[in-house]
Parts: C-alpha cells; sequence; structure tokens
C-alpha cells in the first residue's frame, strides 16, 4: 500500500487542530472545486484534498492514520496486523485478507462503514467485528434537458441515456405540455440501484428552453417584438402576428405609440397546472410595439415625408424641452432635524 | 434495448412532498430538516396523517427540493454547519427570485432584428 500525507496535502502541521484542518481543508475545496477552478488537475486536487480531510477530521480515524507514522509520499508500506486482520473479517468475509489491492482511502472508508455497522449492532468496532450490512440508497442522476418552446408548448418524449455501472439504461420520459423555464422534474426511484435494501436513487431533471427566434418568455407568457410602420402606428392596420400555433390577425388601434404592449390574452405557453375550472390554462401573447423605418427612401415618399414635416405640429420632445432644468418631482421620505 | 415509460413529479409549488421524503432525497436527516424549520429557513405547509395512527407528518412545498439538494451538497463539500446551510437556503432563494426577475425584464425588453423577423 502506498502511504499519502495527508497533513502535507492540506498544508497543515502534523499536530495542527481541527480548526487548522477545517480552514486549510476548506480553503483548497474553494481553490480546486470543479465548478470554480479551471485548474487541469483540479478535480484530482479537489478529490485528494476531500479524502484528507474525511481521514483527518474524524478523532479515531486521525487516531489510526497517526498510527503508520510519518513516512515519505507513496511510499510502499504495510499497515498493522491488527488492521489486517479486522479489516479482513469485516470486508473479505475472513481474517488476514491481503491490502494489495486497496489504497489507504478505501482502508479508511472502510473504518467508517465499520464502525457505523459496529454502532448499527450495539458494538463499538475498529474496521469491523461483525460488520452489518447498512442499507444504502442508489446513486441520484441530475440532468439538464434542453427543448424547443414549440416541445414546451406541446409536449414531447425525452429519451435519455444512462451510465448504470459497466452498462447503459434507455428512459423514456413523457414531457408534458407546459413546461417552464427552469422548471425541475423529479423521477422517483429511477436513479442507481440500492443496496442492502436501501432504496434506488431518483433521476432529477432540470428543463432549459432554447432561445427562440421569435418569442421571450416570462413564465407561461410570451413577448415578442411587433414591427410598424409609423403610418400604420398613426392610422390602425390589422397585422398578421406569429403564435405558437397558427398566425393570427391583430388590430393596432390608431395612435398606437411605440413601447406599448399589446395582449393577445390566451396565446402563449400551455400552463400545465389546471385552474379551479379543472382546465389547463394557457398564458399570453405580449406584442412589444417598435416602430421602423425604411432605411433608404425613394423620392415620392420623401416628398410625402417632408410635406408631413411642414404640416405637423407634433414635438415629441415637447416634455423634454419643458422639464430639462427641473428636478424630478418625488415624493419626499426620510427625516429631518433641526 | 425497449425505453421504460416513466412517472415523474414537478418539482414547484403544485406538488407537496412530506418531511421524511424531503429529506430522502437532499440527504439530511428529519431532525436536520426540522432545525432548518426552527430557523425559518424552510417554511412547512400543513401535515399531513401518516399510516401510523394518531401520527402526522409535516408536509413541504416540493420547489424546496432542487435547493435543499444544492445546499446539502455544498454542506458536504465546505463541511457547513447547519445554520449556515439555513442562511445559505434564504440567500439562494433570493437569487432565484431576483433571477427569474431578470428573466421577465429581459422578456419585456425589445430584442430589434435588423429587419423584420429573421427567417
Amino acid at each position: 500500500m502506498k502511504y499519502k500525507d495527508y497533513y502535507a496535502v492540506l498544508g497543515v502541521p502534523r499536530d495542527a487542530d481541527l480548526d487548522q484542518i477545517k480552514k486549510a481543508y476548506r480553503k483548497l475545496a474553494r481553490q480546486f472545486h470543479p465548478d470554480v477552478s479551471k485548474e487541469p488537475n483540479a478535480e484530482a486536487q479537489f478529490k485528494e484534498a476531500g479524502e484528507a480531510y474525511a481521514t483527518l477530521k474524524d478523532a479515531e480515524k486521525r487516531a489510526a492514520y497517526d498510527q503508520l507514522g510519518k513516512r515519505a509520499e507513496g511510499q510502499e508500506f504495510s499497515p498493522p496486523p491488527q488492521w489486517q486482520q479486522d479489516f479482513g473479517g469485516a470486508n473479505r468475509g475472513g481474517a488476514g485478507a491481503s491490502f494489495d489491492d486497496i489504497d489507504l482511502a478505501d482502508l479508511f472508508a472502510a473504518m467508517g462503514r465499520a464502525r457505523a455497522g459496529g454502532q448499527a449492532s450495539g458494538q463499538g468496532a475498529h474496521f469491523g467485528g461483525e460488520r452489518q450490512e447498512m442499507p444504502m440508497q442508489g446513486r441520484d442522476y441530475e440532468n439538464t434537458v434542453s427543448i424547443s418552446l414549440e416541445d414546451a408548448h406541446h409536449g414531447r418524449n425525452l429519451n435519455l441515456q444512462l451510465a448504470d455501472g459497466n452498462s447503459t439504461r434507455s428512459l423514456e420520459v413523457t414531457i408534458p405540455p407546459g413546461v417552464r423555464e427552469g422548471q425541475k422534474l423529479r423521477l422517483r426511484g429511477k436513479g442507481g440501484k440500492g443496496y442492502n435494501g436501501g432504496a434506488d436513487g431518483d433521476i432529477y431533471l432540470h428543463i432549459v428552453l432554447l432561445p427562440h427566434a421569435v418569442f421571450r418568455t416570462d413564465g407561461y407568457d410570451l413577448y415578442f417584438d411587433l414591427l410598424l410602420t409609423p403610418w400604420e402606428a398613426a392610422l390602425g392596420a390589422e397585422v398578421q402576428v406569429p403564435t405558437l400555433d397558427d398566425p393570427v390577425l391583430l388590430t393596432v388601434p390608431a395612435g398606437t405609440r411605440a413601447g406599448r404592449k399589446l395582449r393577445l390574452r390566451g396565446r402563449g405557453l400551455t400552463n400545465a397546472t389546471k385552474g379551479a375550472d379543472g382546465v389547463k390554462g394557457r398564458g399570453d401573447l405580449y406584442a412589444l410595439i417598435r416602430i421602423d423605418i425604411p432605411a433608404t427612401l425613394s423620392e415620392r415618399e420623401r416628398e410625402l415625408y417632408q410635406e408631413l414635416a411642414k404640416l405637423s405640429t407634433f414635438n415629441p420632445r415637447a416634455h423634454v424641452a419643458t422639464n430639462a432644468h427641473k428636478p424630478k418631482q418625488e415624493k419626499a421620505h426620510g427625516s429631518t432635524t433641526t | 434495448m425497449a425505453a421504460q415509460q416513466l412517472e415523474w413529479m414537478w418539482l414547484d409549488a403544485t406538488e407537496t412532498v412530506t418531511l421524511s421524503e424531503l429529506a430522502r432525497c437532499c440527504g439530511m436527516s428529519t431532525m436536520e430538516l426540522d432545525e432548518l424549520v426552527d430557523y425559518k429557513a424552510l417554511p412547512p405547509m400543513a401535515s399531513e396523517p401518516t399510516q401510523l395512527p394518531l401520527m402526522f407528518e409535516r408536509v413541504f412545498s416540493a420547489e424546496w427540493v432542487t435547493p435543499l439538494r444544492k445546499v446539502s451538497q455544498l454542506r458536504q463539500t465546505y463541511d457547513l454547519d447547519l445554520f449556515t446551510v439555513a442562511m445559505l437556503l434564504n440567500h439562494m432563494s433570493r437569487i432565484e427570485e431576483l433571477e427569474r426577475q431578470v428573466r421577465t425584464l429581459e422578456a419585456q425588453l425589445a430584442h430589434l432584428p435588423k429587419h423584420g423577423y429573421p427567417d
């Protein structure tokens, strides 16, 4: 078995107290956490720090580890004969098993399991004695699933491929109509198999909606930019607008200004939750009004715009001109002292 | 290989989980979850009768499953105490709410294409 210097891994002296050990571990865990660190060997370093901490934070394991004495990192050594006997009895179905195919982390993990078994059976335990098999829950799987807005609206079947030990499993999940961005699903008992009577694990699916070319979502509501010509906005118009189903005709009232929202009730995403009437509802579709102009004008268009400019008294900046040097009228708050 | 048809459960406010089920989901004990309730980090709903007569079990909104699993994982990684976990849970709920608000505002902002709708 190869020796690992857990004190060196954490960068603490051998007589460090628990606070020092915890602080050193947290620092390394923060530095090398795979979610945070970009370093290529971060995951291995994170695992190594975790292994060292799991042993040194536990007084019993630490005492056992200290019995090994200080050695060079990676040095081959044989654990004390008593360990061999206990570990063999607890884990190999007989005393005197060899340590050749396990490492230090396995050894101390076995010690923890054996102690839990000993506690469960009312015995103190070192590596085992009469170790009781503890029920262990199966592994949970977490998966992010990206689906299109259309699939969220209409529902779809997903085929999940799960690595289960050395084999893969195929699971079909029916995503019902009415999935929102960020929603989570739990598939109970469909994760890894439990051991010794432990429950099977679960699968957790995180739904992410793929960006859509036209629509943006807010819960079950949809938003899109409705571009109007200046004359459509001024005179009103009937325009064809897209929905997740078929296009519909929307009446734009005369005098519609930029920035207004026109609501198409019940044209948003299907709401998976039934309302008080027992019917599944739908969100709304909002058209955000934007006014666009042609990038280039024909001669006649230019003439007409020039004529309008001469004729019209409309000044959209009148408010700015009047109030440019006035403070905003806000309700006074706070207290005054005299 | 034939695909297996599955039953699922939404992890949002439309579903509920019992205390013991929540403990199973997030890898914490029921006593630890009770402590989070005491710290006002985990609001319970009504209690539901259990299989044992005259016994009731606390029930929670299923929307707590995901944040509790996250904080439980952080707790294991950084060996955090339960009070810190309670604080973390509060902050994570706040962040989630703020992210939801950002998504709402982003949806309402104009995203003007150069010339009409994209193909």
